[in-house]
Formats: structure tokens, sequence, C-alpha cells
């Protein structure tokens, strides 16, 4: 096995065995919110059992997965080594240090703060250090990957770097950005404040600095799911890429846009003006843009498929389509899920219209669909189309992995629509336990136990997943073919792209006048204002 | 360690230029895509914006003005 | 449709583009429309407050509490803790303008009143402020819908909602919940 192969493997074993484990006290997490009695709740356990789902679902799973495929892509479509690969290995190191640092403060009760860890509440110091290295760990992810696509370029002038490999460094270079405003805030305001070396905080600067993060981190979770989208979808469906410029100008708009987004996480909040909000919201609808884009293009991918395979018609190219086979099984239920889950953003950003959902279960519907559901099946579906290229052994039957991704697709809807439902209703996020004996809040348990029940067919799906992975370790595994074709061709493959195509250059330049734009004022009226400081509240102690 | 390429990789370089998918076939259906697609998406982009505007009108604005 | 070259293709991507455009166009004029006339915009009003000395001086000290007519104006003011309103209860007249401004001494809190738009974050620094008005009478709950601190589950208030002509105000221009 090659290098980028191992290093692909560690990390993602990693990636699902934190899904795994968080998957368990998801669930344990339903049952504590639902009318029905939950062993060993109290306020203390649910809250270190949300803080280590979110963190392991949003910070662990995503990193290692997005790293991991990384590897993976830029060997197998740039053919040459990997450069560099014992930084890739300190960059793993630094990962699993910080995760284990992590949990282990998350478990002593020291960090009951949610994966958000809004100041003035602060951990211990621990909790932080150890995303701070999960972090440094990702850039040296980052840097890798530029080195690699330049490396490529300096050896074949003229030729396009292939898409996946493109939309990789897309991602490296907007997470670069995407995380200078949670490094800012961690490193400023949040880890001083945890040691005691500060005792206030600028609340409203560090909520903004946070904001900065929050949107385009999304994207970076995301953009997996986009690349299984465009290169491996229409290949495993039978078909071609649709177009291959597009699939570059949708990375191109994600790396713009995500980024001077953030404050549409603030709209409810007090200390930043309408006109700021106003003016991120309109960038925002902005980045639905690729989003559309891609549907369209997905679509006219998988109707070359389908119509290769005889199907005719306006509709009838769908029926036509190996449903059969995992990536296009996963890709279909991927959209399904994004119809709801980007409908509810849609709402989710409308400004005021945000006042209705904000910080009600409709949130959480809403991001299980999409991150939950949409991205993460997709997850799934790359597993199963390159793990048999890293062990080099696939299970005889398919069965088992379509059983998985159905009940995963079944549980998400099923858990996520009487969410939706209940936060219109007004049911709140974070929250241990509900108090059912309250005339409003009786009426919601029904809905409550059924969405209870998703959850535990996702939990089924999650360790089905696991066991399906480890069939491509064992002896009685049939060998795979050494290459299987994973990559699409487009229906014109690119011979020449123009520059802006082909790199970042210029559009790096655009995302700085573009946040500058965006954050420029907001951040610096903190400083302008003089804005009072909230005294700091540790819960370091378990208390 | 100096590894060696895998040559039969879809994206290599040069890029590969060969997949199951006959040229003459493609040139056949190209004439028809993307009508499908075209359908699909107008579909499902106009029932998008259509469950946006029952939202904003029926559960929305009916419950007041805020600011 | 042409596709004999990629920029056949692109041109049908730019009819699509197009109407992409049409419908993030049609949803950001209804968003402005609901903001211009129907007045539902997020709360944004940048007031500073000094949490260190929130309960000693000024506005939010405890006798000022709690909702209060002043001529034409009716206003509720509560303070969020952990892990708790103060007051734990308000009393709101159905079909008028009324304001609620919130602040807290201690860590970020938010509130929503279900079945209305009434919906902000509380961030310590800063008075959040949101003018609404109520349709419909009865109890209300309004939980702290954001996390502060392992109390949080158990921290909501009640907005009484009475009829127009059950709400009257003392001889101070107060009105309670306990006073009815
Ligand atoms: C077995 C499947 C899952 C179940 C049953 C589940 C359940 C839950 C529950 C009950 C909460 C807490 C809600 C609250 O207290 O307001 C939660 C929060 C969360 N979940 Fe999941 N979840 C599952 C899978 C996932 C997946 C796959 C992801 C993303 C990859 C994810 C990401 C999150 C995040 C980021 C939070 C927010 C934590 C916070 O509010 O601080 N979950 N989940
Ligand atoms: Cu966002
Ligand atoms: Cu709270």
């Amino acid at each position: 096995m090659t290098h980028a192969r191992r290093l692909t493997l560690a990390h993602l074993w990693v990636a699902f065995a934190a899904f795994a484990i968080a998957a368990v006290l998801g669930v344990w997490q339903m049952w504590a919110r639902s009318p029905l009695p939950a062993p060993y709740l109290t306020a203390q356990a649910y809250f270190t059992s949300v803080t280590a789902h979110g963190v392991s679902m949003a910070y662990v799973l995503t990193t290692f997965m997005v790293m991991g495929f990384g590897y993976y892509v830029a060997e197998t479509t740039l053919g040459r080594p990997l450069p560099y690969p014992r930084l890739a290995w300190l960059g793993f190191a630094l990962g699993i240090l910080g995760t284990l640092m992590a949990a282990a403060t998350i478990f002593a009760g020291n960090a009951t703060v949610l994966f958000t860890f809004y100041p003035p509440l602060t951990a211990s110091p621990f909790f932080y250090i150890g995303l701070v290295l999960v972090v440094v760990g990702s850039w040296i992810w980052c840097g890798l990957m530029i080195v690699a696509m330049l490396d490529f370029k300096r050896v074949n002038p003229g030729t396009p770097v292939p898409l996946a490999m493109f939309a990789t460094v897309a991602n490296a270079v907007m997470w670069l950005w995407t995380t200078v405003g949670v490094a800012a805030e961690l490193l400023f305001q949040v880890i001083p404040a945890a040691f005691g070396w500060n005792e206030a905080i600028d609340v409203g600067l560090s909520r903004t600095l946070f904001s900065w993060t929050l949107h385009a981190i999304v994207y970076f979770w995301l953009i997996p799911a986009y690349i299984a989208f465009y290169t491996m979808a229409p290949q495993a469906a039978g078909g071609r890429l649709y177009s291959d410029t597009m699939g570059r100008l949708t990375f191109i708009l994600f790396l713009i846009y995500s980024l001077p987004v953030g404050m549409h996480h603030l709209f409810m909040d007090p200390q930043q003006s309408s006109a700021f909000k106003f003016l991120q919201m309109s960038f925002t609808a902005l980045v639905a843009a690729p989003t559309l884009l891609t549907v369209f293009t997905i679509s006219a991918s998988m109707e070359i498929a389908g119509r290769l395979r005889g199907g005719k018609g306006y509709f009838g190219w769908i029926a036509a389509l190996p449903w059969d086979r995992p990536m296009v099984l996963a890709t279909g239920m991927a959209f399904f899920m994004l119809w709801f889950g980007g409908g509810g953003g849609l709402i989710n950003m409308s400004f005021g219209m945000n006042a209705m959902v904000h910080n009600t279960s409709w949130v959480t519907a809403h991001f299980h669909l999409i991150f939950g559901g949409t991205v993460v099946i997709m997850y799934f579906a790359i597993a199963y189309a390159i793990w048999p290229t890293l062990t080099g052994r696939q299970p005889a039957s398919l069965r088992h992995q379509r059983l998985q991704l159905w009940l995963w697709f079944i549980g998400m809807m099923v858990m996520t629509l009487p969410w939706h439902y209940l936060g219109l209703q007004g049911q709140w996020r974070r929250v241990a336990t509900f108090n059912y004996a309250d005339p409003v809040i009786a009426g919601w348990g029904p809905w409550v136990i059924v969405s209870f029940a998703g959850g535990i067919i996702l939990l089924a799906s999650a360790l089905l997943f696991v066991w399906n992975l480890l069939e491509f370790h064992r002896d009685r595994a049939v060998v795979a073919p050494e290459h299987p074709p994973i990559y699409a061709l487009a229906v014109h493959p690119p011979n020449r792209v123009p520059a802006a195509l082909n790199g970042f250059a210029l559009w790096n330049v655009l995302v700085l006048v573009l946040m500058i734009a965006a954050y420029g004022y907001p951040i610096a009226q903190f400083f302008i204002i003089d804005a009072p400081e909230a005294i700091v509240h540790r819960v370091t102690g378990g208390g | 360690m100096a590894l060696a390429p895998h040559p039969n990789y879809s994206a290599q370089v040069p890029p590969r230029v060969d997949d199951a998918v006959d040229d003459v076939a493609l040139e056949r259906v190209m004439r028809e895509v993307p009508s499908g697609a075209l359908a699909l998406s107008l579909l499902t982009v106009g029932l998008l914006l259509l469950a946006w505007f029952l939202m904003y009108a029926f559960v929305f604005l009916p419950r007041g003005m805020v600011g | 449709m042409r596709a004999d070259t990629e920029q056949d293709i692109l041109k049908t991507e730019l009819w699509w583009t197009a109407l992409v455009t049409a419908v993030v166009t049609a949803i950001m004029l209804a968003i402005i429309y609901a903001g211009l006339v129907h007045h539902i915009n997020p709360p944004s009003n940048i007031e500073t407050v000094d949490p260190k000395t929130l309960h000693l001086t000024g506005e939010f000290t405890e006798g000022n509490l709690g909702t209060r007519v002043d001529g034409s104006q009716i206003t509720s003011r509560i303070v969020a803790t952990q892990f708790a309103f103060q007051p734990q209860c308000i009393v709101m007249p159905a079909n008028r303008t009324v304001t609620l401004r919130f602040a807290t001494p201690d860590v970020i809190h938010g509130i929503l009143v279900t079945g209305t738009n009434v919906n902000t974050m509380i961030i310590p620094g800063y008075v959040s402020q949101v003018h609404t008005v109520f349709t419909k009478t009865g109890d209300l709950l309004m939980p702290c819908h954001e996390f502060c601190g392992l109390g949080h589950s158990q921290m909501w208030a009640t907005v009484r909602v009475v009829p127009e002509d059950e709400f009257k105000p003392g001889p101070d221009g107060r009105v309670t919940c306990d006073a009815r």
C-alpha cells in the first residue's frame, strides 16, 4: 500500500469511529428529550453528551474525512506521490492528540459548553487547546494539498488540474480563510480567559468572530459530498459529467461566497446592525446559486447515464439508472434530503423570517438533514467506493451497503420531519428535559417519540455501516479489481482551461475584498463603541 | 520510498480519454440531454419556491410584526 | 439545445443560472416587503449596557422590572440570569404595540415566545429590544433558548396576554401577574 493509502485508511477509521460513538450518544439524547424515562439522565450527563456528540460529528468526523479523502484524491488524480508524507503523518498525530485531549476534558465534565463554546461560559483550557491542535493538523493538510497541486502544475504546464483535485484545493484554501475567525477568537479571547489571565471578555466580538467561521465551516464539511456528485456519481451511473467548467465554477463560488455570509447566524443578535445583516443575507442568497447549479448539472449528468441505458422521455431516464449501485443510490437520496434541508435553509436565511425558527428544533432538523443526511450519506458512498482500493478486498454482495443507505435515509426523514414541526411550535434546542406537565409542551410528546424512533433507525444504520467497513478487511471478502475507474470523464474533457479556472490566486483577492466589506466594520465597531465586557464564567470542575 | 504512479487511474496524466461510454451512443443521447434534467430541476426548484411562499404567507406573516 | 461543444453546454447553463437568479430575487423581494410593509425585522439596536452594574443602577434595577405603562408606551423590562427570568411572568395587552427589553448580568441567553415571531438573543453587554403586537390572549411560554449552563432546561417565563380592556395599570403605571 502506498503512503497516501495508509494515510487515507488511518484518517477514515478515526472519522468513522468518532461517528459511531457520537451516534450512540445522539440516540440517548433523543431518549432524554422524550417523555419516556431515560437512564443516567442528569443535566451534567446530557450536556456532556451533547458536547461530545457535536464535537465528534462536526469536528472529528468531518475534519478527518476531509483530510483522508483529500490525500486519496491527490494521489489518485495527480498520478504523483504525495509530497512530504511525514508532514501528513504529523498532521494526523496532532489531530489525534487534540481529539484525545478534548475528549478527556469533555468526559471529565470540564467542558459542558457545547461545540460552539460561546463565552463568557468557558471550559477547561485543554478543551480549546485540543480543538486548536486538530485545526493546526488540518492546516498542514491544507498546505500539502496546495503544494501537491502546484507541483503538478509545474511538471505538467498547461494541463488542467483534474476537477476532483481542483475542488479539494478550493476546500483547502477556503478552510485557511475560514479558520481565521475562530482562531482569533480562541487565541486572543477564549484561551486567555480559560487560563484565568482575563476575568472579562467582549462577547459581541467573540460571537462575530465565531460567525466568520460558522458558515464556511459547513461548506468545508460539504465539499467532499460535492466532489462525489461531480466526479464519482456520473462514473458510477455509467455516464459522463455534463460540464467540467460548471464544476470548477461551482467550487470557486463556494470559496468566494461561503465566507462573507456568517452573520446570518447573528440575525437575532442585538450587537450587529440591520444594514450588515442585510448585506450578508444578500451574499447568502448568492451562495444558494452554486447548489442550484449543481442540482442541474448533476441531473444532466445522470440523465446521460439513464438515456445511455435506454431511458426515454422527460423522466424515464430516472428509472433507468442503476439504483443498485451504492454511489448512485446515495446520490439520489442525498438530493432528496437536500430538497428539504435546502428549503429549510432558505427559510433560515430569510432575514426577519429567521425569528420564526431561530434556536428551535427546526434548526436542529435543518442541519441534521443537510449535514447528517446529504453530506454524511455521501461520506458513506465515498467510503464504499474507495475502500476496495485501500484493502484490495470487497464483499461479494452489495446488499448490506444498500440496506445501510436505506436505513440512514428513512431514519433521517423520520427523525427530522417531526423536528421541523416541533420547531415551528416553539420547541427550543439544547434542552435536557422538557416539562411535559406544561399544557403547551404536553402536545409535543407524541412527535418527540416519533423522531426518537427515527434516531433508533439511524443508530442501526450507523452500526451496520461500521460492520460493512469491517467486511472490506475480512479474509472471506473477494479480491477487488486493482484500479477500478472512480472518476468520471466530462462530455467534453478539458484540454486547456483559463488560468482563472485552474488556480486560486485571483479568487483570493476577491475573497479578501469581500471579507473587508462584510466584516471590516462589524469587527471594528467593538473597538470604536468601547463595548462593555462580560464576566467570565468557568464551568471547570464539574460544576 | 519512490511510489509508482497508477497508470489506470481515470483522471490520469494525460487525462484518461476512454471509459465504458460509446461515442456514437453518447452523441445520440446528447441530442436529448438536458431536457430531462431541465424538467426535473424546474419541477423541484418550482416546488421549493412554492413551499417557501406557503411558509411565508401562511405561517410567517400571520405571526405578526417584530423588530 | 445543442451540446456539440463546451460553449453550447455553458449557454444552457446560463439559462438555468438566469432562472435561479430569478427565484432568489423573488425571495429577496418578499423579504424586503415583509421588512418594510409588515415591519418584521431582526432585533438590531446595538445599545450597550454594563453587565457588571446592571442590577445596581439604571433601567434594569429590580424595582423597575416587569410591565409599565408610560403615556402611550407599554414596555416590559426583563433580566435573564442563570437560571431564571426576572420577573417570571409578565402581563401584556392584546392588539397593542408593546416593547420588550432584555438584558443579562452573566452569560448569553435568548428568548422566543411560542407561536409568535418574538425571538432575540440576550448578549451580556447589550440591551435586546423587540417591538411586537400580541394578537392571541392566554399564557404563552417564553423559554430561554440558548444554552446558558446546566440549569438551562429549567429556565422559562410566561407572557400573559390579556384582552385590552382587562389591562389596567396601577397608579404607578405598573401591571404584574400577581395583581390579577
Ligand atoms: C444516530 C444519529 C443521530 C441522532 C439520533 C442525533 C441526535 C441528536 C440530538 C438529540 C441532538 C441534541 C439536540 C438538542 O439538544 O437540541 C443532536 C445535536 C447535534 N447533532 Fe446529532 N444526531 C445524529 C447524527 C448526527 C450526525 C450524523 C451529525 C453530523 C454529522 C450530527 C450533528 C449534530 C450537531 C452538530 C448537534 C448540535 C449540538 C449542539 O446543539 O451543541 N448528528 N443530535
Ligand atoms: Cu451558515
Ligand atoms: Cu438558557
